[in-house]
């Protein structure tokens, strides 16, 4: 891909596509040496084929983030079993990186606290956070980063992903690269960047409500009385045999009290033999539950949506960067047409923008402009960026 | 293959055409979208055949928790009945084949005006809740009374196209309503004739009463001369209870004035009227009178407020046992300002606990009216009005140190 130069800011793309067991037979390299170097890989071939360590050694001084995914997106196409580089040099800006590694779940809340508490604040635009998929509890991960976080700063991201198969994510640190257990974040600064986001589903609840009756943190054992499995089960029919993948037709509309905006909740694991399911979140015994449904058409206007709102109309055109985070639930729905989704989002902001991301165990930003944010399941969450002179 | 896209390719593709590598690829990727449009429909399907059971099963407990606890009939926007359910079987004594397909007004009630049913209909057919009281007519015509709701069941439009109406069979609280209200009507009127009686007795009473007194001054006219000191004395005794006898009757006749009178409200000033009252009974008996706090300007009745300290404050007088009496009257707001509260205090003899309540009976002296002439109608007096008035009197007390009298009366 030819370099931007027209541009203030300055990106470029590489993608690679691998072998069955990872292998990248041939490393290209980028024609400026980047500020940032972003990844977003299949967990394969983010540990066999040695790309992000060609790339520390060859660009020793950029900053290196990215994650493993469920799907990558490069510009308007969506791979699998692919790695996506994006580099970007700003012309003004700076970045910042840290890390924090979490051992067991229950420490997400602190992590989260502590890893924002890292960075110095003053000047501080925006936190842009990536997280293992599956060993921390994203809401409490989240409630921590809101506990810490100045009112001015706003923070998206996302969790990472394992295709459908929810065994092994990992984050890609700046030094020791591919991990799991950490949670890495870049904080943006500098007077000429500007920072944004948008954030929506496109899902819909439908049926009874229902109560969640037996359940501790993101893990559910009893719906009105009843094994949380079962129910699932009795509505996935022939499909329970994919679960946990195919849980993520069924989110839950999450509501722990009647005057409070609903969550998405949407299931990473189950365990048969407790006849329980492991949700991406929190679900508090008490609080409401209604399953959600979406069709495709819903979903890629939720993320022409989320385009629309991250940035103002006459602002679009400015946009030349855009990291967009889907939940791995709307590409199980989307499936062969879900790159549609992503033209959506470029359609909004046009040709000049360079589009990279991929699809998560759950995404990070707050609902409205200015409002704490929160962790989603099933959304498009979109983060822009640009600078001016 | 999906059935339909083999019988398309069959159909519509040369053989040559669908043979050729790219062509199989392109009907392969068709193919899985067709297979996986026929998934989503299977799991739509199911989806909505499960959550429809679901949804139709918590309708039914509601439908079912209602059936049991109410009269419901549902009618269209005929007022044709379309439903009836079991307990409005069990109470009109209709069978349904007597009601479905009739008219509602099957079970209006000659006793309501057309009105009133026109009221109603006004109300639900431009899509509104009615809620009321109405009777109705059983089969044997007879009626019973109920709570109504009438919900009227919209459309698409917003349209009422069917009413749904739900009672509650009220007949025994009305009963016990218009027994209550028999009630309260013979209590008052045998209150009034008690009144009344109170009244005519006390004043029949007076006319022998001072005809005896007179007598009685005629007799010691007549016989100066020839009586001796023993008679005069007890022609003294006898006018002396007849005194006696006069203030009882008295008491009765003021005690049956009580929220007899009618009288107008005023603007009080309450330490003004206390001084009043001290200087109509008599300020030479009292060594030291004192108002403590600040009083109030109320708008009362003023005779109840002279009615109740002039009681209140002869007695303190009249019963007290020191050479110097002192009187102290006290205010306060209580009960978060929503009653005065006043505290007349002596250094009078004070009182048994035991007597605390007796002292406020009719007729119930605590001494001998040989020793101290009462009629035991004042502090009865007191009690009456203050309870006519929403408050309460107690007394406080200690034994040869004082009495302190206190009384709330409402804001």
């Amino acid at each position: 891909m030819v370099p931007k130069n027209l541009n203030i800011m300055k990106t470029e793309q590489l993608i690679f596509k691998s072998t069955d067991n990872g292998v990248i037979k041939e490393i290209k390299n980028f024609s400026f040496s980047p500020d940032l170097l972003l990844f977003f890989g299949s967990p394969t071939i983010l540990k066999n084929s040695g790309v992000i360590e060609h790339f520390r050694k060859e660009y020793p001084k950029s900053i290196i983030n990215g994650c493993s995914t469920a799907g990558e997106i490069g510009d308007v196409n969506v791979y699998d079993n692919t790695l996506i580089a994006t580099a970007v040099e700003f012309s003004s800006s700076t970045i910042i990186y840290n890390s924090i590694h979490i051992d067991v779940v229950e420490e997400s809340r602190t992590a989260g606290k502590e890893l924002i508490q890292k960075f110095d604040f003053n000047g501080l635009k925006h936190i842009f956070v990536l997280s293992d998929g599956l060993n921390v509890n994203g809401s409490e991960l989240v409630a921590g980063i809101r506990e810490a976080l100045p009112r001015k700063v706003n923070v998206t991201g996302g969790l990472a992903g394992d295709g459908a198969d929810f065994n092994n994510t990992y984050v890609i640190g700046n030094q020791n690269l591919v991990q799991s257990k950490i949670v890495t974040a870049l904080g943006f600064y500098g007077d000429n960047i500007k920072i944004s986001y948008g954030s929506l589903g496109g899902w819909d609840s439908f049926g009874i409500e229902r109560q969640v009756t037996k359940a501790e943190a993101n893990v559910l054992y009893e719906i009105d009385n009843m094994p949380a499995l079962e129910l699932y089960e009795s509505f996935l029919g022939d499909k329970a045999k994919d679960l946990p993948a195919s849980g993520l037709l069924f989110p839950l509309s999450l509501r722990t009290s009647a005057d409070e905006e609903p969550v998405v909740r949407t299931i990473l694991a189950i365990d048969r033999d407790a006849q329980s399911l492991t949700f991406a979140g929190d679900l508090p015994e008490g609080s409401s539950v209604k399953f959600m449904k979406a069709n495709v058409d819903r979903l890629i206007d939720g993320a022409e949506a989320a385009a629309n709102a991250s940035v103002k109309p006459l602002e679009r055109k400015d946009v030349e960067f855009a990291i967009l985070i889907s939940c791995v639930g709307r590409k199980l729905v989307l499936k062969q047409i879900v790159e549609e989704e992503v033209e959506a989002v470029k359609d909004v902001f046009g040709e000049q923008v360079t589009l990279t991301g991929f699809y998560s165990y759950g995404e990070i930003a707050p609902f409205l402009k200015d409002a704490v944010c929160e962790l989603h399941n099933q959304t498009m969450t979109i983060t822009t960026f640009s600078e001016s002179e | 293959m999906n059935r339909l896209l083999k019988r398309q390719i069959k159909k519509y593709l040369p053989d040559d055409v669908a043979n050729s590598k790219d062509t199989k690829a392109f009907i392969n990727s068709v193919n899985e979208a067709y297979s996986s449009f026929t998934e989503d429909y299977n799991q739509l399907e199911r989806t909505l055949e499960l959550s429809a059971k679901e949804s139709f099963t918590e309708l039914s407990y509601f439908k079912d928790a209602l059936n049991s606890s109410a009269i419901v009939t549902i009618s269209d926007y005929n007022s044709n009945v379309r439903f009836v359910n079991d307990q409005f079987i069990a109470i009109t004594g209709f069978t349904r084949e007597e009601v479905i397909g009739q008219s509602h007004h099957l079970l209006n009630s000659p006793d309501h005006s057309k009105d009133f049913y026109n009221v109603i209909w006004k109300q639900i057919s431009s899509g509104n809740i009615w809620k009321g009281e109405m009777k109705n007519l059983k089969k044997d015509r007879s009626e019973y009374w109920a709570k109504v709701t009438i919900v009227p069941l919209k459309n698409s439009q917003g349209d009422p196209i069917q009413y749904l109406t739900i009672m509650n069979d009220i007949s025994k609280e009305k009963e016990a309503e218009a027994e209550i209200k028999d009630y309260a009507k013979s209590l008052e009127s045998k209150n009034k004739e008690l009144d009344q009686f109170a009244y005519i007795v006390s004043h029949d009473l007076k006319a022998p009463l001072r005809a005896i007194n007179n007598l009685s001054e005629w007799i010691e006219e007549d016989l100066e001369d020839i009586v001796d000191e023993d008679t005069k004395k007890n022609l003294e005794l006898l006018r002396g209870r007849v005194h006696r006898m006069e203030n009882l009757i008295n008491g009765i006749l003021e005690f049956s004035r009580v929220g007899r009178q009618e009288t107008n409200n005023e603007k009080i000033d309450m330490s003004k009227l206390l001084n009043e009252i001290v200087d109509s009974i008599g300020s030479d008996k009292i060594a030291k009178f004192t108002i403590k706090d600040e009083m109030p300007t109320l708008i009362a009745e003023k005779i109840l407020f002279e009615q109740i300290f002039s009681n209140l404050i002869s007695n303190a007088i009249k019963y007290n046992d020191k050479d110097e009496i002192e009187i102290c009257v006290s205010y306060s707001m209580s009960n978060n300002d929503k009653f005065h509260t006043f505290g007349i205090k002596d250094n009078g003899p004070g009182i048994e606990e035991e007597y605390f309540n007796s002292i406020f009976v009719i007729f119930q002296t605590l001494q001998p009216r040989d020793k101290i002439e009462s009629t035991g109608v004042g502090l009865a007096i007191v009690k009456k009005i203050i309870e006519d008035s929403g408050g309460r009197i107690w007394v406080e007390s200690e034994i040869s140190t004082g009495s302190t009298f206190y009384f709330t009366l409402p804001v």
